[in-house]
């Protein structure tokens, strides 16, 4: 008896720490990818990091974007930085949204368009790392996205939670629309039942 | 003197032909159809030009929509959709066909058939070549008087002839669309200007199906590695 309570309460502190040192290290990754990707992103556009510096939603940049669709990136690039000057939030976007770029920050989901081209631009990203911004999103809140092509702005036009199985959101659209997804409820522990869901129109000049 | 009334059938509209031209296309997914469209296409009030489209069915949680979505730039930009009509065919398509309507100048789409299914997608026909359908099948009479004089009654009555026989000729009974499909796929397509870029070589990007699975459970994994850890604490406690 003694000795099986012996195994098991090592079992027991063996499995805690491998928790705990995966919990670590996610939240780790989560928030050192973003500085790496924020060193990276600054030393490859200098000139984009200065926010105002473009003139933004112009049609000039809207057509060099529509025709550089693109700009199709490897899966984790870097591909913009996206920013809510209201919440004082920046962000770097990585392509693709699988377990592993999640983790290093928001995914631009494969099959739907660049940022700032016309349609529909999905980017999705973990509720309680990066995204958790989202939770004081509110509607007129302005995006800011910066990607290779030029600087788009977008105008929150609402908020939804669906089902995980509701796509709606990412289905195509012929107006350029940035729909930010990630899981709800914020407070959540766990895999959360929810999708929450931000709305955004380009704006065009 | 003598009066004739001289009857006109059908309406002058020059140009009406029924054809059906069969555009090549390829449909190696599920309810997805890549064409290249040689011609401009009208669907609804939107004019497609000439180029490479993507059309798809729009996904429903049931299946079976029959509503097509047709897409540019490689299957990433909605450009229009249509409400079709359920098709079948007991002969199963062995190839993907994209099927147009061709009245006058214009062309429509009128079906999509895939290739191992014995199922396909029509399109309606907009209203407005419907009601020229209509004019073209209705007959019209017309009033005309017949006055004869000694010298051009002769030319009089030839020019009526001449006119009863080109209006016979300008109704002609619609061609089998069989015999469209098989000259338009005969005939090679004029190159319109779009045509003549190279189309896109890459596969259509399908629309993503399922949401991305955002839950990322850095804190799930603390809670847990914590209360372990407090178990196995707990236990050696106790033994000692």
């Amino acid at each position: 008896m003694r000795k099986a309570i012996f195994i098991l309460s090592w079992l027991l502190l063996l499995a805690g720490g491998f928790s705990l040192w995966r919990g670590g290290s996610d939240y780790w990754q989560s928030v050192s990818s973003q500085k790496e990707e924020a060193l990276q992103w600054e030393n490859q556009n200098p000139q984009a990091t200065s926010a105002d510096a473009s003139p933004v939603g112009n049609s000039a940049h809207l057509r060099q974007a529509s025709l550089q669709p693109g700009a199709r990136y490897a899966k984790g690039d870097s591909i913009a930085r996206l920013s809510i000057p209201r919440l004082s939030a920046t962000l770097y976007v990585l392509e693709g949204t699988d377990d592993k770029d999640l983790k290093r920050g928001p995914g631009h989901m494969e099959g739907t368009v660049m940022p700032g081209s016309e349609g529909n631009c999905v980017i999705a990203g973990h509720r309680d790392t990066h995204f958790r911004v989202l939770k004081n999103i509110s509607k007129g809140d302005e995006i800011v996205v910066q990607s290779r092509q030029g600087t788009y702005r977008y105008r929150v036009t609402g908020t939804s939670v669906v089902a995980p199985e509701n796509t709606d959101s990412l289905q195509p659209t012929a107006k350029g629309v940035l729909n930010l997804i990630t899981c709800f409820p914020f407070d959540y522990v766990g895999s959360a039942p929810r999708r929450f869901v931000v709305h955004a129109d380009l704006i065009q000049s | 003197m003598i009066k004739k009334s001289l009857t006109i059938a059908g309406l002058l509209v020059a140009g009406f032909a029924a054809t059906t031209a069969t555009v090549k296309a390829q449909g190696p997914l599920y309810d997805i159809v890549t064409v290249d469209l040689p011609y401009r296409v009208t669907l609804n009030d939107t004019v497609l030009e000439p180029g490479h489209y993507v059309i798809r069915q729009l996904d429903s949680p049931g299946g079976g929509s029959r509503v097509l979505q047709i897409f540019t730039n490689n299957g990433m930009r909605l450009k229009t959709s249509a409400l079709t009509i359920p098709a079948l065919d007991i002969n199963t398509p062995s190839n993907t066909r994209v099927i147009l309507h061709h009245y006058g100048s214009d062309y429509y789409f009128d079906k999509v058939w895939i290739q191992g299914k014995d199922y396909g997608y029509e399109f309606p026909l907009p209203s407005a070549v419907k009601s020229r359908e209509r004019e073209k099948m209705s007959a019209y009479s017309v009033a005309a008087t017949y006055e004869q004089t000694s010298g051009s009654a002769n030319q009089a009555g030839a020019v009526a002839s001449t006119e009863n026989t080109t209006v016979t000729s300008a109704a002609p009974a619609p061609a089998p669309a069989t015999d469209n499909v098989i000259v338009a796929q005969n005939t090679p397509a004029p190159a319109p200007e779009a045509a003549a870029a190279p189309a896109p070589s890459s596969a259509p990007v399908s629309t993503p199906t399922e949401m991305p699975h955002t839950a990322g459970n850095w804190l799930g994994m603390l809670l847990s590695g914590g209360v372990l850890t407090g178990a196995g604490a707990m236990l050696r406690r106790f033994r000692s």
